[in-house]
């Protein structure tokens, strides 16, 4: 093997030490996106609606966060995704709550009309609809 | 097949056979569907059992998502139609207030006419009533003025009221001594006294005829009728009906004065005519011949 044989293996080898660093780059994008959901989520007060799975999702975002401090950026991708759709789930809970309340409160609202209408039909005798 | 993606699977399939979900989360269900198969491409390339387990949590999370945003959509549909029907019920309400509003309107504008009515009836009878005062002072000032006239009428007669009605006293100045004969002068009140009785027509009289207590009584009951039926002469060819009018002569049986003076005798002679009240009749009022 002459010297330049040796320098063309280091160079593949260091290629492929590289490569293998940059097959797992820092999941900026799935961090971003994470954050981004985690936020809609709190803006639907989903902290309110589904406390567990806004909790997870914080969680698994700060763990992130310290996993690509640690640049174990394959754990760091898969958290800030589980992160992402936690969060997502949770402003989806939110929001079909937020819709089930509004619901129950036309139900209710038309309760009270029902029991108005018939006191204020019963308030003047022998008159009924 | 790691275990965690064969359940994803079945769940994903789960959702598609879920008719709910395919109609209000198609996006989410679509978005599951993709995962799982991108999750099965990447085990049969990689066999990374790890990332199957990883990849198996993201899709089952997508179908979770899928189901909590059919379970809103539904809410959703469900407080649409729900609110329709509260409008329905609102409609409902107003309309029956307005029924309401509409009948007591109504009955108060039966009594606000019952009220024109009763009112109107109120100023037709205060109508009545006035007319009624009205002719009744007019019947009274009628009244009242006849009774004038009929007192002027009995001034002119120079009538006298006594306890046995309106007397009037025609002097001897009517005849000559020991006649029964009018004089000629005696006739004009006379003539007023017929008068009088063509205007009252429902009075009658009574024609009394006195003497003072010179001579006899029978020949003083005798000039006394005499002079009396003169009177009644006079009246009844005159017009006045004759059963109106009776003729006594009664002497000297009801002196008005004392017989010794030549005064006194003058008043004694005399013509009374009494006058009755209407409806009295004069056969019924007759005076005793002789006094008690």
């Amino acid at each position: 093997m002459d010297c330049s044989t040796t320098r063309f293996v280091l160079i593949l080898l260091l290629a492929a030490g590289l490569g293998a660093c940059a097959s797992v780059p820092p999941p900026e994008s799935q961090m971003g996106k994470a954050d981004l959901a985690l936020r809609k989520a709190e803006q639907a007060d989903a902290a309110h609606f589904a406390p567990l799975e806004m909790r997870t999702a914080r969680t698994k975002l700060e763990a992130a966060r310290v996993a690509m401090r640690e640049e174990d950026n394959l754990e760091a991708r898969r958290l800030a995704e589980q992160a992402k759709l936690d969060a997502t789930l949770a402003e989806a809970t939110a929001q079909a709550a937020q819709r089930q309340e509004a619901t129950d409160t036309i139900r209710a609202d038309i309760e009270a009309l029902r029991v108005e209408a018939e006191r204020a039909s019963n308030r003047i005798p022998g008159e009924t609809q | 097949m790691p275990q965690a993606l064969v359940d994803a699977r079945a769940d994903v399939d789960a959702a598609r056979n879920d008719a709910d979900v395919v109609r209000l989360a198609p996006v989410q269900l679509d978005e599951a569907e993709e995962a799982i198969k991108q999750a099965e491409a990447l085990w049969y390339e990689e066999k990374d059992a790890d990332e199957a387990g990883h990849q198996a949590y993201l899709v089952i999370r997508r179908v979770e998502i899928a189901r909590v945003v059919t379970t809103g959509a539904k809410a959703m549909e469900e407080g649409r139609a729900l609110a329709r029907q509260r409008e329905a019920v609102l409609l409902e309400i107003r309309t029956a207030e307005a029924d309401r509003a509409l009948s007591v309107a109504e009955k108060r504008a039966e009594e606000a006419r019952r009220d024109r009515a009763a009112a109107e009836q109120a100023r037709t009878e205060a109508d009545q009533a006035r007319t009624e005062a009205a002719q009744a002072r007019a019947e009274a000032a009628a009244l009242a003025e006849s009774e004038r006239k009929l007192q002027e009428e009995l001034a002119e007669l120079q009538a006298k009221e006594t306890e046995r009605g309106i007397v009037l006293t025609l002097g001897d100045v009517l005849f000559d001594v020991d006649e029964a004969t009018l004089k000629a002068g005696a006739t004009q009140s006379l003539a007023r006294l017929v008068r009088f009785l063509k205007e009252y027509p429902d009075r009658q009289v009574l024609v009394e005829g006195h003497t003072d207590s010179t001579g006899t009584e029978e020949y003083n009951l005798g000039l006394s009728q005499r002079r009396a039926d003169s009177v009644v002469q006079f009246l009844t060819l005159n017009g006045v009906a004759p059963e109106r009018a009776i003729a006594t002569g009664y002497g000297q049986t009801y002196p008005v004065a004392g017989n010794e003076t030549a005064e006194g005798r003058q008043l004694n002679r005399r013509v009374e005519i009494v006058i009755l009240d209407p409806g009295e009749k004069a056969a019924e009022e007759l005076r005793p011949l002789l006094p008690q």
